[in-house]
């Protein structure tokens, strides 16, 4: 999963070097928290939020398949 | 696959302004010297400049590849993927999916939500404006005549009664579909009401008055099509 969100987000962003995607598993929820260079942060999250909510989708539909729950976190 | 050709100094210098011209990394692009320069004597007579040939997987492969890796990585096993270009548009046509249900996801989420990521990676390295479509085992053709048939007992209903009728709330793309169809009828128009989410469109008579609705939309954004035969 970490790689998913790894591979789609080097495809977005400038700087594919300075992007970090930590995983803080919970009980029921594995939260990812994803970083990246501050100038490419608009390009991750997108008009209105967008991109952010097109690799949500994608990370929900992946994990519930895995009867896993997994909640995406962009961290300035 | 493209082929670059560029002439400079060194080696490295070449490849360096070529990776920041071109938005490009290392593993992205394959690269040959045709021919090494010199620097001549004492850098100014008889120097020969350096050729390097680059080889750049084109949009196209490029597109195929990441679709591809993407796919997998999402554990759906697709054996084929299809990409026509036309128009300006690429046509991303996967086939012989084990579980297309899922790719599309409900009113196809998924699938709109993998395309969106395709558009932005593609219009990341080119300048002009190139649109992606993705399509599961033909679903959005099959979507798009089931709204037709829909939009078109619609607007035999507003040619009989001379009522209007708002239909559901739809997509921006399932949006424009209805308003080109309609378009080509000149006894009926159509206009957008709503807002955001909830943008629905409207069918009425083109000898009738625009239906005045109870959220009146804002000027600039008024999508009604008037065409001047039609407006006695």
């Amino acid at each position: 999963m970490k790689e998913l969100i790894e591979f789609i987000v080097k495809a977005l962003v400038d700087d594919p070097d300075s992007i970090n995607v930590t995983e803080v598993v919970g009980d029921k929820i594995i939260i990812y928290e994803l970083r990246t260079a501050k100038t490419d942060i608009g390009k991750v999250i997108g008009k209105r939020g967008r991109t952010a909510g097109a690799i949500r989708t994608i990370l929900n539909a992946v994990s519930a398949r895995q009867g896993k729950r997994a909640v995406l976190e962009i961290i300035e | 696959m493209k082929i670059i050709e560029k002439e400079g100094k060194s080696t490295s210098e070449i490849i360096a302004n070529f990776m920041q011209e071109y938005k490009m990394d290392l593993d992205n692009f394959k690269f040959e010297v045709i021919k090494k320069g010199s620097p001549g004597f004492l850098h100014l007579f008889g120097s020969t400049p350096t050729k390097i040939r680059f080889l750049v997987p084109d949009v196209q492969e490029q597109l195929k590849n990441y679709t591809e890796t993407l796919l997998s990585m999402m554990n759906v096993s697709s054996s084929n993927i299809d990409i026509t270009y036309n128009d300006k548009t690429y046509f991303v046509d996967i086939t012989g999916v084990d579980n297309a249900g899922f790719l599309i996801g409900k009113e196809a989420k998924l699938l709109d939500s993998i395309q969106h990521l395709l558009n932005q990676m593609i219009n990341k390295q080119e300048k002009k404006q190139l649109r992606v479509k993705v399509d599961v085992d033909k679903y959005r053709e099959r979507r798009k005549t089931a709204l037709l048939g829909k939009v078109k007992n619609a607007a035999e209903k507003v040619k009989k009664r001379g009522k209007s009728i708002t239909l559901e709330p739809l997509h921006a793309a399932n949006r424009r579909i209805v308003h080109q169809f309609i378009e080509r009828d000149k006894k009926v128009r159509t206009m957008t009401i709503g807002e955001g989410e909830f943008k629905r469109v409207v069918i009425f008579s083109a000898s009738e008055k625009k239906p005045n609705m109870d959220k009146p939309e804002p000027k600039n954004r008024q999508r009604t099509k008037q065409t001047k035969s039609n407006k006695k």
